[in-house]
């Protein structure tokens, strides 16, 4: 059984949605309120983990939010509205990833040195965190958003192949590959660690 | 399964997207291999450590809607003030939008430029020519079936290429000093033949022979393209009665086509020229008639527009006593090949030179059918070029040969004949016509004497090249784009002594006026001249 067999979309089904676009295409702007409050959770959390920065997440956040505002009405009813804004999430991800990467190194405020003086993994959740989080950094941009929509947005093989504009075998490899990377950076700081 | 499999297996294991054989061996491996096994291990923490971190609460969200609208408000403030711009007209809109313009442009303006270019004009030109030799030609009707773009030289190139033709390119076999008349040929009368090549056409290559005395005369050679693919345009032209009369003709046609062309030479009772054309083997035979009428060089040129090498040259002579032409008085020049020609390394398919194909022509074309009524048919701005053009003309010539013209030309009336404005109703006949009779009253001991100027127009094949002709004809004269003149003094002595100084120019129009080419001068004179 696969993982996301086993774990529930916790996505909002699509009619829900769908609803909502109606109205708003109606006039309704409290229905893209709606919308904008279903989502800016999830988006912010999708882009703070790839960002790994609070302002930049936040206006990237907004930024998918206008899009989607301007794009829906040209949006095609019955596609699916979650995988359609997700995509436009990662686009702007990208963009602004390459733009933060022109402005010069991104400084974090934990180096992977200091990690190693952290406590064990198994002790502290919010070393884990950190952890997780600093070494989902050191990823390439690829990998890191595939990790990202399968763990922590749980999206199906096929959602993330549709939001990463592939197929369903590349997005698998993808995640694979990704799992791979990330277990090879994690291990060396675990072996120091014993 | 060995440990160089496993590593890529972990993932899809951990995820149960291996088959059920497949998952038994990679975890039969994993039984017996530490190294692997510690390998899954991490693999499951890092995935633990994602799940975990997922599962964990999250840093509370911070409801953006409000500085959400505000940033739509100042948004659609900002399209606003834009005038109607899009909100994506930033530079990175504009940039891609900026290139479609530079290209819409650039076509606009190679269209504009093509449509008024002077390449233009001079398919225009080429097609009145041709239409006007269709009236006016009951007996051959010509049509212009095909007209090809070829490419023109740049500036360099045509240098290069006039120099190489003009300089070089000429190869003279004097058959009479090399070996005697061939049996029945007529050891009396010496024969000088000729055989020149050289680049007459970007492209392209001529061929030319040129015997003296031989009444009857047949010329058989294979021309071999280097292209097979490509099909040969023949153009072809003959000279008999003395170079009195020049007719020319043009054949094209592809590799397995053939053409015959019969010109009747009115002006002399020698009979007839044929010409074979087939199959890239070119021919010309002459029979029938007196022929000790006949004194005169004959010539054949041929052009070809392609490059290739030349084979199996041979030349049949005969004496004057018309004897019949037999095989065995071929020459053959087997010991003597001709170098390979090859043709200036001019890439093809860059529109220009313009050639046209005609269909098969089997009538005899009366010369006067072939050039006079273009300039009749001219409009009033194609003639005020071609005014300017030889304005340009003869202050270069005046500047050039002014001593050594003043006995033979008054060259301001070279000048003075450009000014039709001046003389009503001024034709193409009687311009030349009135220079030739004034000279020869100037200059009574010239047994003839004549004046050639000949331009042409932009444009053709590259088939023709100049032909001296003589008073009186004007010569519609296709070679490359631009205004191609070429001026000519040819007076000659009862005895056979002549007199030759010309000039060869290159005017092509540019958009920033003309620009003119020197490109040949070519004088020789004996000591009896004046």
């Amino acid at each position: 059984m696969t993982n996301e067999a086993a774990m529930p979309l916790t996505i909002s089904p699509d009619s829900e949605d769908q609803t909502l676009i109606v109205q708003f295409l109606a006039g309704e702007e409290r229905a893209f309120a709606a919308l904008f409050r279903k989502y800016q959770g999830r988006f912010l959390c999708v882009a703070r983990r790839f960002l790994n920065d609070e302002g930049e997440a936040e206006d990237v956040t907004q930024e998918t939010f206008l899009d989607i505002y301007y794009g829906l009405r040209g949006f095609r009813r019955g596609s699916s509205f979650h995988t359609w804004a997700y995509r436009i999430l990662v686009r702007k991800c990208g963009e602004r990833r390459k733009r933060i990467a022109r402005r010069g190194p991104v400084s974090t405020s934990i180096s992977m040195e200091n990690l190693r003086d952290l406590p064990a993994p198994e002790d502290l959740p919010i070393a884990d965190s950190l952890l997780i989080q600093e070494t989902l950094q050191r990823l390439p941009d690829e990998a890191r958003m595939t990790l990202i929509l399968k763990y922590y947005e749980q999206l199906s093989s096929e959602e993330i192949a549709e939001v990463l504009n592939c197929n369903v075998g590349q997005a698998k490899m993808r995640a694979h590959r990704a799992k791979n990377a990330l277990k090879d950076l994690l291990k060396p700081l675990w072996e120091n660690k014993e | 399964m060995n440990c160089k499999h496993i590593p890529n297996l972990l993932s899809p294991l951990l995820d149960g997207e291996l088959s059920d054989n497949t998952a038994a061996q990679v975890r039969a491996h994993l039984d017996t291999c530490l190294v692997c096994a510690a390998e899954l291990t991490a693999m499951q923490n890092a995935v633990a450590l994602l799940q975990t971190d997922a599962a964990a609460p999250q840093l509370p969200t911070p409801d953006l809607y409000a500085a959400f609208q505000q940033r739509l408000v100042t948004q659609s403030t900002q399209t606003v003030f834009r005038s109607g711009r899009s909100r994506r007209a930033s530079p990175a809109w504009l940039l891609p939008r900026l290139a479609v313009c530079v290209v819409g442009a650039v076509c606009v303006g190679n269209t504009l430029w093509h449509k008024f270019s002077p390449y233009n004009r001079a398919e225009r030109y080429l097609l009145t020519a041709a239409s006007s030799l269709s009236q006016n030609s009951a007996a051959s009707p010509m049509h212009v079936n095909e007209i090809r773009r070829y490419r023109a030289p740049n500036g360099r190139e045509f240098t290069r290429f006039f120099n190489t033709w003009w300089h070089n390119g000429y190869a003279y076999t004097r058959a009479s000093e090399q070996k005697p008349p061939a049996a029945g040929g007529d050891a009396a009368n010496p024969v000088d033949f000729a055989l020149s090549y050289g680049y007459s056409t970007p492209g392209g290559v001529m061929l030319s022979w040129n015997a003296g005395n031989p009444a009857n005369n047949l010329v058989r050679f294979d021309w071999v393209p280097s292209d097979p693919l490509h099909p040969i345009n023949y153009a072809v032209q003959y000279n008999a009665d003395r170079c009195a009369s020049w007719f020319q003709q043009i054949v094209a046609h592809g590799k397995t086509a053939q053409a015959q062309v019969k010109v009747r030479d009115t002006s002399s009772n020698s009979g007839q020229y044929t010409l074979h054309i087939g199959d890239l083997k070119a021919g010309l035979k002459r029979s029938d008639g007196p022929e000790d009428t006949i004194d005169a060089p004959d010539a054949l040129t041929m052009w070809f527009n392609g490059e290739g090498s030349l084979h199996h040259f041979q030349e049949l002579r005969h004496s004057e006593r018309g004897e019949p032409l037999r095989e065995d008085t071929f020459v053959d020049y087997p010991a003597q090949p001709l170098p390979q020609i090859a043709a200036p390394n001019v890439p093809r398919n860059r529109p220009v030179v313009l050639a046209y194909k005609l269909p098969r022509i089997t009538t005899p074309v009366p010369s006067e059918h072939l050039v006079k009524p273009v300039w009749l048919t001219m409009t009033a701005e194609e003639k005020k070029e071609v005014r300017h053009a030889i304005k340009i003309f003869a202050e270069i010539w005046r500047a050039h040969n002014a001593a050594r013209l003043r006995n033979l030309v008054d060259t301001d009336r070279l000048l003075e004949i450009t000014r039709p404005d001046k003389r009503a109703g001024l034709t193409s006949d009687n311009i030349w016509q009135r220079v030739w009779l004034d000279h020869l009253r100037q200059q009574p001991q010239w047994q003839y004497f004549a004046i050639n100027v000949d331009f042409a127009f932009e444009a053709a094949p590259p088939l023709l090249d100049e032909v001296p002709f003589n008073v009186g004809e004007w010569n519609l004269d296709h070679t490359l784009p631009g205004l191609n003149v070429l001026a000519w003094v040819n007076a000659g002595l009862a005895d056979g002594q002549e007199y030759k100084t010309g000039i060869r120019l290159y005017l092509v129009k540019r958009p920033t006026g003309w620009k003119v080419y020197q490109f040949g001068l070519m004088h020789t004179a004996d000591a009896s001249t004046p």
